[in-house]
């Protein structure tokens, strides 16, 4: 037998108080049943914390349920003197009344413990880590799988960009070709117009009626080329645009999640399950302390040392599972974001190629580079000075008017210029992240 | 011409014409009287069945004293053969000290022989001159299977029945009604003192099962009427406050399907408004890690969630709880929910697929359409509110005083099952226990092992009862205070004292107030107290 000493004390100071062999017959068998009861009880107790089942969410509820059954069996069990049909010894009534009192400490006493709620408590916390645990993995990787799309997606939107911006500059650049060609017809009538004409206006429209008309024709197929362009344009910014927001939003989840799991942490962790047992250690010790006689603290204090072995046991689970959720999880969803998350989330290497992508090819100043440098370094030499000041006149005024026109477009496009659009982006993701 | 047949041939056994049982209680042993048969000289004297017998002829019918046969006691099967072996003779006296509602009294009557008995062509009948055991006059079963038959049911009936913990009145009644033609055809076709027997029998375990008649100006409804009057008083507080309520709305209200996912969607452009969600119940929440969550909708048309352990959800289930507690503990858990949407996305493990939705705070909900309770934003001490609760004020009650009567601890808590106050009424019971043994020894244990879930079935047992088939409650009888334990010598263990209380529980049965009994109702009310402390209900039963 497990819990003995409380048992042989009341055996041994029965027999030595009580002489009556009849009393002895009927009373010694009885005390004993009891006795063994009561180790059943603890027994059972403990046999319930070893065998605590973190998945289950009523450990207290069970723990509850086979003391108050137990110790039901041990009250039935404890020695009636009513049964008794002899007039009792004044032996027998002193040593009965006393063990009713000193046994009434013990089952009061057990039966008011709460070591099962502490059991709980332990229970509670390694069962809540490991599914946060889980949890949080499968969001992580939401997380990283959707920030993933979300950046293929712009990537693959400023790559539409930077092909509709090489095309605008390829049908710029076709353009520029046209107005050679058209100067070069105008080098072949450059003889034909009569020396020293007073207005040069007047023969002008007749003369290079050819070279305006190809001239015009140029500007027509530009433009019309530009207002597709604008609503190509359009579009895919207004797809990165809305792509950075997602992400944007994406991050704001993210932050969120961390700030429930900052909370969480604060009411889940391995501190809260080392309380619990301390209290459960507590809550024994007073056990132990209440009871009257020395078998009784013996017994009890056996008890509590394997109850506490086994919950120390659901403390470890309870460790590992947090040991677990820390490794995996802290940096990244509570704690201080690791540059290593950050990065993961943020990829700031990608917004300077994505910078570049769209940078590079800036429709506004390679535009300006193609008007400042090549639109006149044609040769119109051979021209007479006024004819070809009239010419450069005229075409400036229509190529400004063009120009104009695209960079209109282009200001449409973007609002703003897309390097300063990428750098808002991730100033607002690392926002978001802090 | 042929000698005519006896009808009656004695035998020679002794009888009493008695039958009994062991009985236990409060440390009075005895054998309590299960049935007398028609011709027991007994029937003559104040003897009924349902009394105990304490002695006969001085000697104690006490079923755990060993020294004593008890198969020769009176009434048990061997009782004849017991009188035999004292040499006792049919004809000679036999003294019974009987105990009727705490009363003891003295009846005698002669010893009588075991008789059979014949009808007129010399067949065994139950009766001097009939019916015959064996025939059955064109009723489904012969005459013997029959009154053993009703022979058993009216001794459920007179012996204790009330006091049974499976009695049905009600269904007792309409059995035993079943029984009345055949009754009345024993008295035309077999007069004589078998059928005068059986039909008084009858009679008599028909006027109990009736139950008590109460006069209908004697019923006090006002309470159950208060409660339908309140209930009906809030549901009409809840109509109109829930129009009001969506009609404050106005342009905020967005369908609750599909919901936006605040990753593809900006989540500021939500906040504000409010979505109705129909048919939410405790089904609707899930654990996450630990922390209860209502979710709503699916990975079609997206997600919302609210935290179950906001503020304002917590006011709002304390409020649920208040209104079952004071006025209808049947109110079905079924709500429609008004939320606020609030811009905090959240991504959330449901089902093990991952859900992202926004955040909802509860405004307002509607109850089984019975109660509307309005959430304040940040619900403070005062909580949330249903309509119509301020109409609830009225009817407080106190814990009786510490010397209160047993009689004023049971009325006390029958006025808290009726006006609906749990805590009163929970604290009515004893926090001890004492066990009964089968051999009558009782012992004390200083913790009563009553689980707040039994305090809860018993409380939502006797409200849904009340609100159902219980109009009322009356006591109809209170015991002697008796001490059912005492220590061996002053000072070495608790004291014990106990009272019982007969209760009875009216119905009401064809537009009359009636006693019923029914399994879960129960007619005695044990009150107990330690040391001479309040007394307190020592059984934890709802009514």
């Amino acid at each position: 037998m497990s819990y003995d000493r409380r048992s042989a004390e009341l055996a041994l100071t029965f027999s030595s108080e009580v002489e009556d062999a009849r009393e002895l017959t009927f009373y010694l068998p009885r005390l004993s049943d009891y006795a063994k009861r009561c180790g059943a009880v603890l027994d059972e107790l403990v046999k319930a914390v070893s065998s605590v089942d973190l998945s289950d969410s009523r450990e207290a509820e069970e723990w509850a349920n086979i003391r108050d059954r137990q110790l039901a069996d041990a009250i039935k069990a404890k020695p009636d003197l009513s049964q008794y049909r002899e007039t009792p010894s004044l032996a027998l009534l002193a040593f009965h009344t006393r063990m009713q009192l000193d046994e009434a400490a013990f089952l009061g006493g057990l039966g008011k413990s709460n070591v099962g709620d502490e059991i709980d408590r332990i229970a509670a916390v390694a069962r809540n880590l490991e599914t946060k645990t889980a949890d949080l993995e499968k969001i992580w990787k939401e997380t990283v799988d959707r920030d993933g799309d979300f950046d293929k997606q712009a990537e693959e939107t400023a790559k539409e960009i930077a092909k509709i911006v090489d095309e605008a500059i390829e049908t710029a650049a076709a353009n520029h070709r046209t107005l050679l060609e058209s100067f070069a017809e105008l080098s072949k009538i450059n003889d034909k117009i009569p020396e020293g004409m007073k207005d040069i206006s007047d023969a002008l429209p007749g003369l290079l009626g050819l070279a305006v008309k190809v001239l015009l024709k140029g500007l027509a197929n530009s433009t019309y080329f530009w207002a597709k362009m604008q609503e190509r344009l359009i579009e895919r910014e207004g797809k990165l645009r809305e792509t950075f927001a997602k992400e944007a939003n994406l991050l704001l989840v993210f932050s969120e999640t961390r700030k429930e799991v900052e909370e969480f942490v604060k009411t889940t962790n391995f501190e809260q399950a080392e309380a619990a047992f301390e209290q459960a250690e507590k809550e024994l010790d007073e056990l132990v302390g209440a009871m009257k006689t020395s078998g009784q603290k013996d017994d009890l204090g056996r008890f509590r040392d394997r109850v506490l072995d086994a919950l120390e046991g659901v403390l470890d689970a309870a460790e590992r599972r947090h040991d677990e959720f820390v490794t995996k999880h802290r940096s990244k969803f509570f704690g201080p974001l690791s540059s290593q998350v950050t990065e993961e989330l943020i990829e700031s290497s990608r917004w300077g190629s994505l910078a570049r992508e769209i940078d590079s090819r800036t429709l506004h100043d390679r535009l300006s580079d193609l008007h400042s440098k090549n639109l006149f370094s044609v040769s119109v030499g051979g021209l007479r000075p006024e004819v070809r000041e009239y010419i450069e006149k005229e075409v400036r005024s229509a190529f400004d008017e063009a120009t104009k026109v695209i960079l209109e477009i282009d200001r449409k496009v973007t609002g703003q210029p897309p390097e300063k659009q990428i750098e808002e982006q991730r100033k607002l993701l690392e926002s978001r992240l802090r | 011409m042929a000698e005519p047949q006896p009808l009656v041939k004695p035998s020679d056994d002794l009888t009493t014409g008695l039958t009994t049982d062991r009985w236990f209680d409060h440390g009075l042993r005895g054998r309590r009287v299960t049935w007398i048969a028609w011709d027991s000289p007994f029937r003559a004297t104040r003897l009924k069945v349902g009394d105990v017998i304490l002695e006969a002829d001085g000697v104690p019918c006490d079923p755990a004293r060993t020294d004593l046969a008890e198969e020769f006691m009176v009434g048990n099967f061997a009782e004849g053969r017991g009188l035999a072996q004292a040499g006792r003779k049919a004809g000679e006296p036999r003294r019974l000290s009987v105990w009727r509602d705490h009363e003891r009294f003295e009846v005698e009557a002669p010893i009588a022989v075991e008789n059979f008995y014949y009808d007129a062509e010399g067949r065994r009948a139950l009766a001097p001159g009939g019916p015959q055991k064996l025939a059955n006059d064109g009723f489904g079963s012969a005459w013997s299977g029959w009154d053993e038959e009703l022979t058993k049911k009216l001794s459920s009936v007179l012996d204790q029945g009330w006091r049974r913990g499976s009695f049905n009145s009600r269904q007792v009644l309409a059995d035993l009604a079943g029984h009345e033609p055949r009754v009345r055809h024993l008295a035309e076709h077999y007069a004589g003192p078998y059928a005068e027997a059986m039909a008084a029998d009858l009679a008599a375990a028909l006027e109990s099962v009736r139950g008590t008649l109460w006069p209908a100006e004697g019923i006090d409804l006002s309470w159950r009427e208060r409660g339908e009057r309140l209930a009906e008083e809030v549901r009409r507080a809840a109509v109109e406050a829930e129009k009001e309520f969506t009609a404050g709305l106005g342009e905020r209200v967005i369908p609750a399907a599909p919901a936006p996912d605040p990753v593809e969607s900006d989540p500021e452009a939500f906040a504000g408004k409010v979505v109705h969600l129909e048919r939410v119940g405790p089904r609707s929440m899930k654990m996450d890690a630990g922390h209860p969550w209502y979710y709503f909708g699916d990975l079609r048309s997206g997600w919302w969630f609210l935290d179950a352990n906001s503020p304002g959800c917590q006011a709002f289930h304390l409020a649920v709880e208040n209104y079952r507690q004071l006025v209808d503990m049947s109110v079905p858990l079924t709500y429609r929910f008004y939320a606020e949407v609030l811009p905090l996305p959240r991504m959330m493990v449901v089902d093990g697929r991952v859900a992202t939705g926004l955040t909802l705070a509860l405004a307002a909900a509607m109850v089984a359409d019975r109660l509307f309770i309005t959430v304040p934003r940040e619900p403070g001490a005062g909580g949330a509110r249903f309509a119509g609760e301020e109409l609830l004020a009225e009817g407080a009650l106190d814990l009786p005083p510490a010397d209160a009567a047993p009689r004023a601890v049971v009325e006390a808590a029958i006025s808290a099952l009726k006006l609906g106050r749990r805590e009163l009424w929970r604290a009515l019971f004893a926090d001890w226990r004492l066990d009964y043994h089968w051999n009558g020894a009782i012992s004390y244990s200083p913790i009563s092992f009553n689980s707040e879930s039994n305090f809860f079935y018993a409380w939502d047992f006797a409200r849904k009862s009340l609100s159902k088939e219980v109009y009322d409650l009356r006591i109809v009888g209170e015991g002697p205070v008796t001490t059912v334990l005492a220590p061996p010598e002053p000072g070495a263990g608790p004291t014990v004292e106990e009272c019982r209380i007969e209760v009875e529980h009216v119905g009401r049965f064809d537009d009359e107030y009636r006693s019923f009994r029914q399994v879960g109702l129960h007619r005695m009310w044990p009150v107990q107290r330690v040391d001479g402390g309040p007394w307190r209900l020592a059984v934890l039963q709802g009514l």
